[in-house]
């Protein structure tokens, strides 16, 4: 990974959801950290299940890719890989530059 | 040699324990048994000895004899006209089998004949106890007596009743007196034969060795106790220590020709109608005596019950003939010894083991065995210890039977401690992977979610964002190093496991890739990737294992090379996929290229060292190649590369569409996107407006905030369910054109809620949101009630197309 930006252009039709979807994302972030700490596995599978279902339809595959491997991590009780991925979301979430045109 | 000391050891053992088992008397009965039984009945032959005449004083004799000579005892003046007539008509010897020890009427008329015929035998009888005896007695019994000038084994008696002086006179030099006792064994059947008899010092022939040496010089006799004969003049026979014969009985039950001694009488008297022709008596040997139960004397032989005088005759023929059987051998013995333990060698040299091989060596063992002894006493007469060579043949077989019972024991006593130590060393392998597992990964989960807290600071300077970096970086590393030796681990522990599922190849490859970007850049290596167009969008693998490989065989490419690039080429024909990963480092020796796959080589060169890395990571991705039923192969060389080839079987998942539809539904879209770092721009389209009413089930607040963003500018009417049992409550009141359900809810989930609103009678579409479209999963949506289903994520112009197949366009 490196400094750059992650340019994303989406859906015009969908600039006044996008910014409302990614704050999910931070929580998200913050929710998946709570329930790592108390190792309780199915929350962080729920949000994985979620966002893998929706981030394509937002416009954002690689928020599906990464909802996809997070519920698969959560489900086999992987710490390690749940704090891979969730860097990589949080990298990702950094980095992203939403372009709607 | 081990083996073979081992079976000498047993078969010692064998011959010990069966030469104990021989002195039993059961076991004697069993060895006389089986030799007349078995054996005899088989070697024995008909034979009918023509030379030989015998007369019998029989019952109707007596009855016929009446009138011209009275009732029994005769006087003697019978038996000197049988004596006259039997020598003038040619006999060869005239043996009698009746006592005539006491004085009677015609016995100087007797013995006249004896003389003129001087062929004849008379019988004396041994005697186990000593009456007074006189010199006249001693003096002809010495004169009957064989001469012995060597040790000659004998039976001996305390006496022996003669026959009248009168009829052999002591002044006799040649032989006419013979022994007629019949000595059975022990169990009272007669077998053997004394030759000689000895009492007071005085040894005399048996009746039928007389018979053979009638009226000549008394032989001279000499035992051999190495060949175990007894010579007699220049005959010999092997004979027992004891210098008894054994007979050889002929199968039929009447081999000689029987003259009732009536008609010998009548015939020596000239009646008329009782001439006997002169081929009967001529050159033949006559025995005279008889067989009545009052006169006659009887034994049981193996053959049945035989009267002396045919005993007598029997044994004439046997030293005639020379057909007595020679007693068994230690020589002969041996050898069926050695053929019974030969063949359980052969199968303890083979080692083999198997229970029915080992009974039907020990058959074969028995059967050559017995039949050895068969054949030895038919072609040679020689008889053998059967009974011990079977006998030990069978103890020898029971020994090894015993000897691999303790041997099954002890290896299964050492295969139940084995597997206990290797039970517990796997328990301790599991344990100790668990230790590992939290001791290891914990810290680095610390420093690795810490590390993701600070990086997600936008206001980090510089360089404290390459300090998240670097620690990033080389948290990955250790947490590399750590999954491998636990994967190592595993594998040791056979604990290692595939999930098989749908995975997007080209994705998990696009990531790994997109992984290495950052390091091949800052190496000037171009990172190159070519992916074959037949490639299925989904395979069948363990996408996690396969993400391992392609990672440590691209790490290892760009780890090693300088400059140039590293090339993925992605394949896939006849359901393998096929991973070439290509780089233009310095390349590896042919004597390396085997090696760097092996764990922790030692003393490696410097080759195999770099490539081997931790020396797990190639190990690791070729047993987890094996392990998907595939291979991992390289080709190099030195200065020019390397390419390392990953083939494994990977089905494509079974499509056609998924969601088939049934008749009027066209079929659902699915989502296309690569995924990447960047994403393909989307190109607004101009919606299609529809019209209807569409209900969602969604427990995502995202998921239904996009949808309505949809359906809005689709111009639909829309219903939201936050879960199947409310998707269930809205549709059965509202009744919606179409219903879109989510399969995981919470109350009631897609699966529950459709089967309910088809069975309350909702007939319209409904379609399952699901990422899973394989095709077990379809058919089970299609069993539960679903119409079809659309594959999330979902974007706006899939939807668009799946709601146009059901819903009516607006009319503008």
């Amino acid at each position: 990974m490196d400094n750059a930006d992650i340019t994303v252009h989406i859906d015009p039709n969908l600039a006044g959801l996008v910014g409302g979807y990614l704050e999910n994302r931070r929580r998200d972030l913050v929710a998946i950290r709570a329930a790592l700490a108390q190792h309780n596995f199915e929350p962080i599978r729920l949000i994985g299940h979620n966002i893998k279902g929706t981030g394509g339809g937002y416009g954002f595959d690689f928020i599906s890719t990464i909802g996809d491997e997070l519920e698969q991590a959560a489900s086999r009780a992987d710490e390690t890989a749940i704090i891979q991925i969730t860097g990589k979301l949080a990298d990702y979430l950094g980095r992203l530059n939403v372009v709607a045109n | 040699m081990k083996t073979g000391w081992r079976f000498f050891k047993v078969a010692c053992a064998a011959l010990l324990i069966t030469a104990a088992i021989s002195q039993t008397i059961i076991y004697k009965q069993m060895d006389l048994s089986l030799a007349e039984t078995i054996q005899r009945p088989l070697i024995a032959e008909e034979v009918y000895f023509s030379d030989t005449l015998v007369v019998d004083v029989d019952e109707e004799s007596m009855a016929r004899l009446v009138p011209e000579f009275g009732v029994w005892p005769y006087k003697r003046d019978i038996y000197a006209l049988v004596t006259d007539y039997l020598k003038e008509a040619g006999a060869k010897t005239i043996v009698y089998d009746i006592l005539f020890s006491e004085r009677r009427e015609g016995d100087e008329m007797f013995a006249r004949a004896i003389h003129r015929a001087g062929n004849v035998v008379l019988p004396g009888v041994a005697l186990p106890f000593a009456p007074k005896r006189d010199a006249a007695y001693h003096a002809q019994l010495a004169a009957l007596a064989w001469p012995v000038t060597s040790p000659v084994p004998a039976k001996h008696w305390d006496d022996m009743t003669l026959p009248r002086m009168e009829l052999v006179p002591a002044s006799a030099a040649t032989v006419q007196f013979g022994v007629i006792n019949l000595t059975p064994d022990m169990d009272g059947i007669l077998r053997r034969v004394p030759l000689l008899h000895e009492s007071y010092g005085k040894y005399l022939p048996n009746a039928a060795l007389a018979a053979l040496f009638a009226q000549q010089p008394y032989p001279a006799m000499k035992y051999l106790p190495d060949e175990q004969r007894l010579q007699v003049g220049q005959r010999s026979w092997p004979t027992t220590k004891h210098g008894e014969i054994i007979l050889q009985h002929p199968k039929n039950p009447d081999p000689f020709l029987v003259m009732p001694f009536y008609r010998l009488v009548f015939a020596a008297l000239g009646m008329p109608g009782y001439a006997i022709s002169r081929a009967e008596i001529e050159g033949k040997t006559i025995f005279i005596g008889s067989t009545t139960a009052s006169l006659g004397d009887y034994a049981a032989t193996p053959h049945g019950i035989k009267a002396g005088l045919h005993i007598m005759a029997l044994t004439y023929q046997n030293l005639a003939k020379n057909t007595v059987l020679h007693p068994p051998k230690l020589g002969w013995d041996l050898v069926l010894i050695l053929t019974g333990i030969a063949f359980l060698a052969f199968s303890a040299h083979r080692h083999l083991q198997s229970a029915i091989t080992l009974s039907l060596l020990a058959g074969a063992s028995i059967t050559a065995t017995y039949l050895s002894s068969l054949g030895l006493l038919a072609f040679l007469n020689q008889q053998s210890a059967l009974l011990f060579s079977i006998t030990n043949s069978f103890t020898l077989y029971l020994l090894m039977v015993l000897l691999r019972i303790k041997t099954l024991y002890d290896e299964k006593q050492k295969l139940y401690y084995e597997k206990m130590a290797a039970e517990q060393t796997s328990a301790f392998k599991s344990k100790f992977l668990a230790y590992i597992t939290h001791e290891l990964r914990t810290p680095l989960t610390a420093i690795m979610g810490f590390n993701s807290l600070v990086s997600e600071n936008k206001s980090l300077s510089p360089d404290e964002r390459n300090a998240t970096k670097t620690i990033e970086t080389n948290s990955d590393h250790l947490l590399r190093l750590v999954n491998n030796l636990l994967d190592q681990a595993k594998i040791e522990a056979g604990k290692m496991d595939l999930e098989v599922r749908a995975i997007a190849i080209r994705d998990t490859i696009n990531d790994v890739l997109a992984t290495f970007a950052r390091l091949a850049a800052s190496k000037n290596v171009e990172m190159k990737m070519q992916y074959d167009v037949c490639v299925p969008q989904a395979l069948m693998l363990d996408g996690f294992r396969v993400r391992q490989i392609i990672i440590n065989l691209v790490g290892n490419a760009l780890k090693f090379t300088e400059q140039g690039h590293v090339l993925v080429k992605v394949g896939w024909q006849g359901g393998w996929l096929e991973v070439s990963v290509e780089d233009t480092g310095p390349g590896i020796s042919s004597s390396a290229q085997e090696k760097i796959f092996s764990a922790f080589q030692q003393g490696a060169t410097p080759d195999i060292h770099a490539y081997s890395g931790t020396g797990l990571g190639l190990t690791i991705s070729r047993y987890l190649a094996q392990l998907m039923g595939g291979t991992l192969s390289v080709e190099s060389m030195l200065g020019r590369g390397s390419t390392f080839f990953l083939r494994i079987p990977a089905d494509a998942p079974e499509l056609p569409h998924p969601c088939a539809a049934p008749a009027g539904l066209t079929s659902l879209g699915t989502h296309e996107n690569p995924v990447g770092a960047a994403s393909a721009i989307p190109q607004p389209q101009a919606t299609e407006k529809l019209t209807g009413c569409v209900l969602l089930a969604d427990d995502s607040e995202d998921a239904r905030i996009l949808f309505k963003n949809f359906f809005d500018r689709m111009g639909l009417i829309s219903l939201f369910a936050t879960n199947g049992q409310a998707a269930v409550d809205i549709a059965l009141v509202e009744h919606p054109d179409i219903i879109l359900m989510d399969m995981e809810m919470p109350v009631m989930n897609g699966l529950e809620a459709v089967r309910l609103l088809r069975q309350r009678g909702y007939a319209k579409p409904i379609l399952a949101l699901t990422a899973h479209t394989h095709q077990a999963v379809s058919e089970a949506l299609l069993d539960a009630g679903f119409d079809g289903c659309l594959e999330k994520p979902i974007k706006q112009d899939a939807l668009q197309r799946a709601l146009a197949v059901i819903l009516q366009p607006a009319r503008h």
